[in-house]
């Protein structure tokens, strides 16, 4: 019979990997939160990109209870700055979030759950956006139907189309070997999951692993956050065209997102000019929709304001809608791969 | 980065309910996912190009519907009319300027199938151009009439020069920067056009000079005020 302390020593070790840059008024709650965790990381590690404001004070307010390494300029791309401190770990598992994030104080535990089954090869954990304005409030809906109704099937049918960024988790030795954070796309994300699905690799869908994640309030920052999602959304599916020919449940989804997504994105653009009498009658059928899912997301996240707000649920779908669009128009018709990084204002 | 579209969202909810009841049903014999796995290699290829295929063509058909719904209501142009005439700088310093030269009774949009813009141009119209046929200046403003049979996308190009129409210079005193530069935008637009309908007649765009005339008669041939 195993006891407890046997159970503990053949427990995985696991690093929280956080890339920074200029997030002074977010990293000490960030950090706080990965030093507060109920199965404490054996290693909280920091990769400072040429920070300009005080983050690397504040990092190191927190002495040797995290590792930090500085970088002494800015490399503008996200990757970079992951795939150096890729090169510092050496625990069994490591947690990739993002410096806006905070993590549940059982994120560690959970994803360590998960990876129990030696067949997973990473784990996507289940964001939340942090409470702010109305931008907020719908971006909440969004992760709400993204991941308990979309997400949630795709876990059903073996394919995860994306491992958010702020809240994933993998096995490290098998990303240094055959996957790492690649540089030629805007969403690394996207890139490795991608390239986790064409190992065959078990991506486990861990909704108990909570990362609360700032969100743009403002509408310049939420459509420069669109425009890196939707862009480097693109360039994933030419980068990884492949993927959707030899992964049946790969093409089911790109077939949904991409192709079904612009047609929605070209609808909602151009109907108007069309038929305000059809446009008007998807308009209700479609805010009505968005009331009815407010008010589920209302409930389930315990906001008032997610509810109060869904009614506005349209305009923010337009806005994406063109940005969908637009992307495309730069990324797949033009071919002008954007990797340009921005600050997003934080509050 | 997923759209919260209809059918996106339709099916992954038809996806989990399917799962939710076969859980209870056959609880812990695996999911959806794990049937390619069974097949033979190269299945999965086709499997996708089906799935691909599918969704594309459900798409182009919901969409086509919807599109043809509206343009069966026959409010399609008159929607796109009053937007253009209530809020676009177009409609500001360009259409309605324009639109004061033709019959007060008769609105632009509905006039468009039929309508010789010459006649209602300040330029005056070829005497062969009485057909109601094609009709342009090279490097000029005056387009085109829409012909029956045309396709959306045709005419809708056709209307934005139509609107454009009408040298602004020429007709009100409203001109401004932001309208002489959208009617150099167009400007182009029609030019090319114009160069396109010279080549399909065996021209290039050196056969004509820049202010003038070219038509096409009704028997399609094309002439050239010399």
């Amino acid at each position: 019979m195993q006891t407890i302390s046997e159970k503990n020593i053949a427990r995985p070790t696991i690093a929280i990997l956080i890339p920074c840059h200029n997030e002074e008024k977010m990293i000490a709650k960030c950090v706080a939160s990965c030093l507060s965790q109920t199965r404490p990381a054996d290693m909280v590690l920091v990769i400072d990109d040429g920070s300009g404001d005080n983050s690397v004070k504040i990092l190191e307010g927190f002495g040797n209870r995290i590792k930090v390494i500085k970088l002494p300029k800015n490399t503008g791309n996200k990757s970079y700055v992951q795939q150096i401190g890729l090169s510092q770990i050496n625990t069994d598992i490591f947690i990739s979030t993002d410096a806006d994030s905070i993590l549940d104080k059982h994120f560690v535990e959970y994803i360590e759950n998960s990876f129990t089954d030696p067949a997973v090869g990473a784990v996507a954990g289940y964001v939340m956006s942090t409470k702010h304005n109305w931008l907020t409030a719908l971006r909440e809906i969004e992760y709400f139907v993204g991941q308990e109704v979309h997400k949630t099937a795709q876990s059903h049918i073996n394919y995860l189309y994306v491992i958010p960024g702020c809240a994933s988790a993998f096995r490290t030795e098998n990303f240094k070997k055959n996957i790492a954070f690649d540089h030629d796309t805007i969403t690394e994300d996207l890139d490795f999951t991608y390239k986790l699905h064409l190992l065959k690799c078990r991506i486990a869908y861990q909704k108990k692993a909570v990362v609360w994640t700032q969100d743009p309030a403002d509408i310049k920052s939420y459509t420069n956050q669109l425009r890196r999602w939707y862009g480097g959304g693109w360039q994933n599916l030419l980068k990884h065209r492949q993927t959707a020919v030899a992964i049946p449940a790969c093409a089911f989804e790109l077939a949904l997102i991409h192709c079904e997504g612009m047609l929605f994105a070209m609808s909602m653009l151009i109907l108007p000019l069309i038929s305000i009498k059809t446009f008007g009658a998807i308009v209700a059928a479609y805010t009505l929709t968005m009331i009815i899912i407010g008010a589920i997301t209302s409930i389930s996240r315990k906001r008032l304001d997610v509810f109060l707000y869904s009614p506005l649920y349209l305009a923010i779908s337009a806005i994406n809608s063109y940005i969908f669009c637009e992307q495309f128009f730069v990324e797949v018709l033009r071919h002008e791969k954007n990797l340009e990084w921005f600050t997003p204002k934080r509050r | 980065m997923q759209n919260i579209s209809f059918l996106s969202f339709l099916t992954h909810l038809g996806i989990n309910i399917f799962f939710s009841i076969k859980e209870k049903i056959f609880p812990n014999r695996g999911g959806l996912g794990t049937i390619p796995r069974f097949v033979a290699p190269g299945t999965n290829y086709i499997v996708s190009i089906f799935l691909i295929g599918t969704i594309v063509c459900v798409n182009m058909m919901q969409f086509g519907n919807v599109m043809r719904s509206s343009l069966e209501q026959g409010s399609g142009y008159k929607h796109l009319a009053n937007l253009f005439e209530s809020q676009s700088v177009l409609a500001q310093n360009i259409v309605l300027p324009y639109k004061k030269t033709l019959s007060a009774t008769t609105p632009l949009y509905c006039a468009i199938p039929k309508i010789n813009l010459m006649a209602a141009s300040n330029v005056a119209a070829p005497a062969a151009n009485t057909d109601n046929k094609s009709s342009f200046i090279v490097g000029g403003l005056h387009s085109t009439i829409v012909q029956p049979g045309d396709s959306l996308w045709t005419n809708i190009e056709r209307l934005l020069m139509i609107y454009a129409g009408g040298d602004p210079c020429d007709t009100a005193s409203t001109n401004t920067e932001a309208n002489r530069a959208c009617r150099d935008l167009l400007n182009k637009k029609i030019d090319k056009m114009v160069i396109r309908i010279l080549e399909e007649n065996g021209m290039s765009s050196t056969s004509v000079r820049p202010g003038q005339i070219v038509w096409l008669d009704a028997s399609g041939t094309l002439w050239i005020d010399r």
